[in-house]
């Protein structure tokens, strides 16, 4: 079901809005990061297109239209590990769009979800440990001074 | 200062087997929770059987700060005085570390380490520089007597951060905290079965590891103390 909904989506959107001639953006790829999609095309050769209209669908319905000039865009804001499908088309200066682009799809991942596991326990263990690190350089120093103090009022004493 | 430290001892080196045996619950025996829907980061939600537990203790240890401030106010006795300041020191610790941890992990799931909106985030914050500033109030008022009953004062006034940081997600309702001791929340997966005596433990843990350090803290301050009685009554430098 998910698949016919992508699949409508994907098809009536832009070709609704796809006018002239312009070229059909090549090339397309969604490379995952966390909470995001890094999405890249070959820039077209052609001297009308000035942009790019990125289409950004989850379970085959649009859920963002960004305008670009570059030929790449970061999809921010995304839910980890859903998969999220992108389209590109070509934009002239008077806002005409060529074809849609093959569908190009990935879900964001959090690949430094281990980095900040590690992170948490370093920063939990080294603050316990140093914490209790100091109190026993403290409580040494202390038991030092004690002996000297003691030692003197001793000799205080037997004077 | 050698009464007492064999149980001071026994609670620090249970409380340091618990925090292994912890973390060996935590990393390995835990059930994944890769896959759920509102969790996008497995392995980093693992820091929430150290945060939940760090900052029920550091709770803990402001109650006892408390307690200690008033029973000081009462009694005028420099040892309740030292409790205080032992068990807001220890707490302080104990909310740092609820901090880290939470950011950490709020970046790793959402993205975004600090989230003004989120009540319950900004009053930990809160009632941690509330107690920092306790201790450096302390710091700054050399006179002994003095010191102690403004201090007492302060850390009873200093308490209300408490409550209102932990009911700050219902009075303020900004911003979907999760709240994994509350059985309703299922988002964060805390139902999943296998979790909760984990953190039931992780709550022992954390305990017995303030209790370990506010008493060893404690004791240090009235060494400090009687160092320098001692330090007058021979006229050594302390």
């Amino acid at each position: 079901m998910k698949r016919i909904l992508l699949l409508v989506g994907l098809l009536a959107i832009p070709t609704a809005l796809a006018q002239g001639d312009l070229p059909r953006v090549e090339d397309v790829q969604a490379a995952p990061e966390n909470h995001a999609v890094l999405v890249s095309w070959t820039a077209a050769n052609d001297t009308r297109v000035v942009g790019y209209t990125v289409y950004a669908y989850r379970d085959g319905l649009l859920l963002s239209t960004t305008n670009v000039t570059e030929n790449r865009l970061r999809v921010g804001a995304l839910v980890n590990e859903r998969s999220y499908a992108f389209q590109v088309a070509a934009r002239d200066a008077q806002g005409n769009l060529g074809p849609p682009s093959a569908p190009a799809s990935a879900a964001p991942t959090n690949s430094r979800d281990l980095l900040y596991l590690a992170s948490g326990l370093i920063v939990t263990w080294l603050s316990l440990f140093g914490y209790a690190a100091l109190l026993a350089r403290k409580e040494a120093q202390l038991d030092r001074k004690l002996d000297q103090l003691v030692a003197a009022r001793d000799r205080e004493e037997t004077k | 200062m050698t009464s007492g430290r064999s149980i001071d001892r026994t609670l620090l080196v249970a409380s340091t087997l618990g925090g292994v045996i912890l973390l060996w619950l935590a990393l390995v025996e835990s059930p994944s929770l890769a896959g759920r829907e509102n969790v996008t980061s497995p392995l980093a939600w693992k820091l929430f059987f150290f945060h939940v537990p760090a900052a029920l203790a550091s709770f803990i240890a402001f109650g006892v700060a408390l307690i200690s401030a008033v029973l000081y106010l009462r009694t005028r006795s420099t040892t309740w005085d030292h409790s205080t300041h032992a068990a807001a020191e220890v707490g302080v610790l104990l909310s740092g570390l609820t901090l880290a941890t939470g950011l950490i992990w709020g970046k790793s799931e959402w993205n975004d380490a600090w989230d003004w909106t989120n009540a319950k985030l900004v009053m930990t914050l809160v009632l941690f520089l509330v107690f920092v500033a306790y201790l450096a109030l302390r710091q700054n008022i050399p006179e002994p007597e003095k010191r102690a009953r403004i201090s007492s004062l302060y850390a009873i006034a200093g308490f209300a951060a408490v409550p209102l940081t932990w009911f700050a997600h219902r009075i303020w309702n900004t911003f979907p905290h999760p709240q994994p001791l509350e059985p309703q929340t299922t988002e964060q997966g805390i139902t999943t079965p296998g979790i909760m005596p984990i953190f039931g433990f992780g709550v022992l843990v954390f305990i017995l590891l303030f209790a370990a350090l506010y008493r060893w803290r404690l004791q240090l301050l009235e060494a400090e103390a009687r160092v320098e009685a001692l330090s007058v009554a021979t006229e050594v430098p302390a």
